[in-house]
């Protein structure tokens, strides 16, 4: 078996030129000389077509990005390097990003392999949450989950008020995740001014169920049990007033 | 969130679909190449600094989307010696690329192929890359690159000759 060669016309851009002309780290200059092959060549009109139905495609499928964090790294804040040529542009990538912080994981287990985890946003830097630590009015809160097999999941939380906020999902039900390690949930909450200790609690089960009862049973006891069938992670933060 | 500089998030919407649609050619199965790009992106949030803006940073995912695909062809291709199963062990499903056939011949030789030949070959023969270009790809002269695919071109003579 043998490779026919290249097909690709002299002069014509590879999907590499294209990726990056969407991604805006093309100059000026390589732009204005992209746009005016464009205007003369049917062939790369056609696949640069194709590739933008694809693109979007894809991020309608898959909005965000869907991370293994396995391991914990120290928290610090990184900012990327960026190349000359590339500064200024759009998508120029000043990546600020906090990593993990050295408890591992931070994860809130129980044996049977199901637990939640957090991320906090404070500040516009991202770090992985602890249970016990202190967060802040307006910090915004992404949970991760573990669970060796798929499940339905609640996330419930009870303020130093005593109310009572359903954190996943949005619905009136409690929301399908497929088995994962340390998987993001797609949504995000922020917190509100209530201060004071917050208790999370999340409920995996292997049947759906609808939020009524795990929410009055916080609201009366507050605590949830896990019935047969049902896991149950617990962690906590403590609210403060912004710095 | 809304944050005024450029987020993680909008690195992924950047190039997560680039990076993608590549490894689904590589790897000729959707499912495959949703773990690549889940692979990549997991690497750039714990290393964002293994990037040190040598080249541009959809230059540089290409390169790590290669290295990762070919990762795991040769994985499959371990566990398949293990089993006893031949190609088997990888999908064949059908590529979406501009050159499907081409994309199915190389998976197939990328299963054969000695390993430093794999890189040059995608970038050659499916990429269509410049000998400049793999040559930025790969961090060597365009010398090495003309090299290398002088040995890529022995190798598959060589097996048309077996055949």
């Amino acid at each position: 078996m043998s490779l026919e060669p290249q097909e690709r016309p002299e002069g014509c851009p590879t999907d590499l030129r294209f990726d990056a002309w969407s991604a805006g780290e093309l100059d000026a200059n390589a732009r204005a000389l992209l746009e005016a092959h464009l205007d003369g060549c049917a062939r790369c009109r056609d696949r640069h077509a194709a590739l933008a139905a694809e693109r979007a495609a894809y991020l309608e499928l898959h909005p965000r990005a869907e991370l293994r964090i396995a391991k914990a790294v120290p928290a610090r804040a990184l900012r990327w390097p960026i190349p000359a040529a590339l500064l200024g542009a759009a998508a120029a990538v000043a990546l600020f990003l906090a990593l993990p912080a050295a408890d591992p994981s931070g994860q809130v287990r129980r044996k049977g392999a199901a637990g939640i985890g957090f991320f906090v946003e404070h500040g516009g830097t991202h770090a992985r949450g602890r249970t016990g630590q202190s967060v802040h009015p307006g910090d915004r809160i992404r949970f991760t989950y573990t669970s060796d097999r798929p499940a339905y999941l609640v996330i419930l939380a009870r303020d130093a008020a005593g109310t009572v906020s359903v954190y996943f999902p949005s619905g009136d039900a409690a929301g399908y995740v497929s088995e994962g390690y340390d998987r993001p949930l797609d949504s995000s909450v922020e917190l509100d001014a209530t201060l004071g200790a917050e208790s999370v609690f999340a409920l995996f089960c292997e049947r759906g169920f609808g939020l009524a009862g795990p929410r009055s049973a916080l609201t009366a006891t507050h605590t949830l049990v896990a019935e047969q069938g049902c896991q149950l992670a617990k962690l906590s933060w403590t609210k403060e007033r912004a710095p | 969130m809304t944050r005024r500089e450029p987020s993680f998030d909008a690195l992924y919407r950047a190039h997560a679909p680039s990076i993608f649609r590549r490894a689904r050619t590589l790897l000729g199965s959707d499912a495959d190449a949703q773990d690549v790009v889940s692979d990549v992106f997991t690497s750039l949030y714990e290393r964002p600094d293994q990037y040190a803006g040598r080249s541009a940073l959809s230059t540089f995912l290409y390169s790590m989307t290669t290295h990762v695909c070919l990762n795991r062809i040769r994985n499959h291709k371990r566990r398949a010696r293990l089993h006893e199963s031949g190609r088997d062990a990888i999908s064949v499903a059908a590529p979406h690329s501009a050159a499907p056939d081409r994309a199915a011949q190389l998976r197939e030789l990328l299963l054969l192929m000695p390993e430093p030949l794999g890189q040059v070959a995608i970038y050659y023969y499916l990429d269509e890359l410049t000998h400049a270009e793999i040559a930025e790809m790969l961090g060597c002269s365009r010398r090495h690159v003309g090299d290398l695919l002088v040995r890529l071109s022995a190798w598959m003579q060589a097996r048309e000759r077996c055949a």
